[in-house]
């Protein structure tokens, strides 16, 4: 059956989380932040157009972009949304289920 | 969410969809979760202490190994959420929907790993973060269109147009999976082609590369099966809800006469 509209009873936590990383997505993708990122012209580590990505190693060391803390970060990126999703659901497969035991128990009752 | 008749509540007999719905074991879905959780960890252990580091990039190359693995996750996902909406489409059915729906919130979750590894990635590699090539900017669109299925499905809550419409909207999904898969070679662009361009040459980097997309993809089937039942619990909570408030009214309409 068709419901109306309920802005009350709609909770969007994980979906307001997910809008606010594609706006980062989106601002880290931005013009102006592309323009810091750029180094400078004839670098060997520019954004190449269409082309093989370059690999002159000599310059590329010396902008000295700590590859280790990127990683970690990208780690723990992708582990906590995946962890956090785990830890959310199991969390609310728990209450559901107490919630569904209690229901049960009402109904056994009443019969 | 169930869609129920209203007709239960005015003493007819309850569906006979109101038994509740089979959800599959929770200790099977703990097993699961937990064998998916240790094979992230081996392979993780892997990729940390055995994998060498890559010799032009360095260590930040291990990115890649996760990334990857998120990547098919995502795309996986996706395509299935697609396959379940054109199902659901075609002929409704609370199980398929409730699939539908949780392997497209996966697919949102690796679809956001993808999207934040990449450019931690591509600052060393490309240096830059972001660029519009066709792969990154598909990826983003398909997480978008994700994005919109889910907040469409949530505030339609048990409208079956807002269903059919979400359904619409997730159906696109598969192809833009297709073009994700194929942008590099169809229109270029800076995005590494490993498997297509040659493979992995190290066998340590090879058992940390398949190891990694076998831990991912078993920790999404994990995570696909824990929301399938969360939703179809949900389903359950709402059918018994249904039937004590059935059974209140017959009994106050007994007390009345």
């Amino acid at each position: 059956m068709a419901q109306p509209y309920q802005p009350g009873k709609v909770r969007l936590p994980v979906q307001f989380a997910a809008s606010a990383a594609l706006v980062w997505q989106l601002l880290a993708a931005s013009p102006a932040a592309a323009d810091v990122a750029l180094p400078a012209e004839g670098s060997a580590v520019a954004a190449p157009a269409g082309g093989e990505t370059p690999r002159d190693l000599s310059k590329y060391k010396e902008e000295s972009v700590p590859g280790g803390d990127l990683m970690i970060l990208a780690y723990l990126v992708m582990w906590g949304l995946l962890g956090g999703f785990a830890v959310r659901m199991a969390l609310r497969q728990g209450k559901l289920e107490r919630e569904i035991a209690s229901l049960q128990d009402r109904l056994d009752r009443g019969a | 969410m169930l869609t129920v008749s209203p007709s239960s509540a005015t003493g007819a007999p309850l569906p006979s969809s109101a038994a509740p719905p089979a959800v599959g074991s929770v200790r099977n879905l703990n097993l699961a979760l937990g064998f998916s959780t240790a094979l992230v960890v081996g392979v993780l252990a892997w990729v940390m202490f055995v994998t060498p580091a890559d010799t032009n990039l360095g260590i930040v190359q291990k990115i890649f190994y996760f990334h990857v693995g998120t990547a098919f996750g995502m795309l996986l996902c996706l395509v299935g959420a697609s396959a379940c909406a054109a199902i659901d489409l075609m002929s409704p059915s609370e199980p398929i929907d409730a699939a539908g729906r949780a392997l497209t919130e996966v697919g949102l979750v690796c679809a956001l790993a993808v999207l934040t590894s990449g450019p931690l990635w591509a600052r060393k590699s490309w240096g830059t973060w972001w660029t519009w090539e066709p792969r990154l900017t598909l990826t983003l669109l398909v997480s978008l269109v994700a994005l919109a299925v889910m907040i469409l499905r949530d505030i339609a809550g048990d409208s079956a147009q807002g269903r059919k419409i979400a359904n619409s909207l997730a159906v696109l999904a598969a192809p833009m999976a297709y073009l994700i898969h194929i942008a590099v070679q169809k229109w270029g662009g800076t995005h590494p082609q490993v498997l297509q361009g040659g493979g992995i040459s190290s066998s340590d980097m090879r058992i940390a590369f398949w190891g990694s997309v076998a831990a991912v993809l078993a920790m999404c089937f994990s995570l696909a099966a824990l929301r399938y039942r969360t939703l179809r619990s949900e389903g359950q909570i709402q059918l018994l809800r249904l039937e004590l408030s059935a059974r209140e009214l017959r009994r106050n309409r007994k007390e009345a006469a």
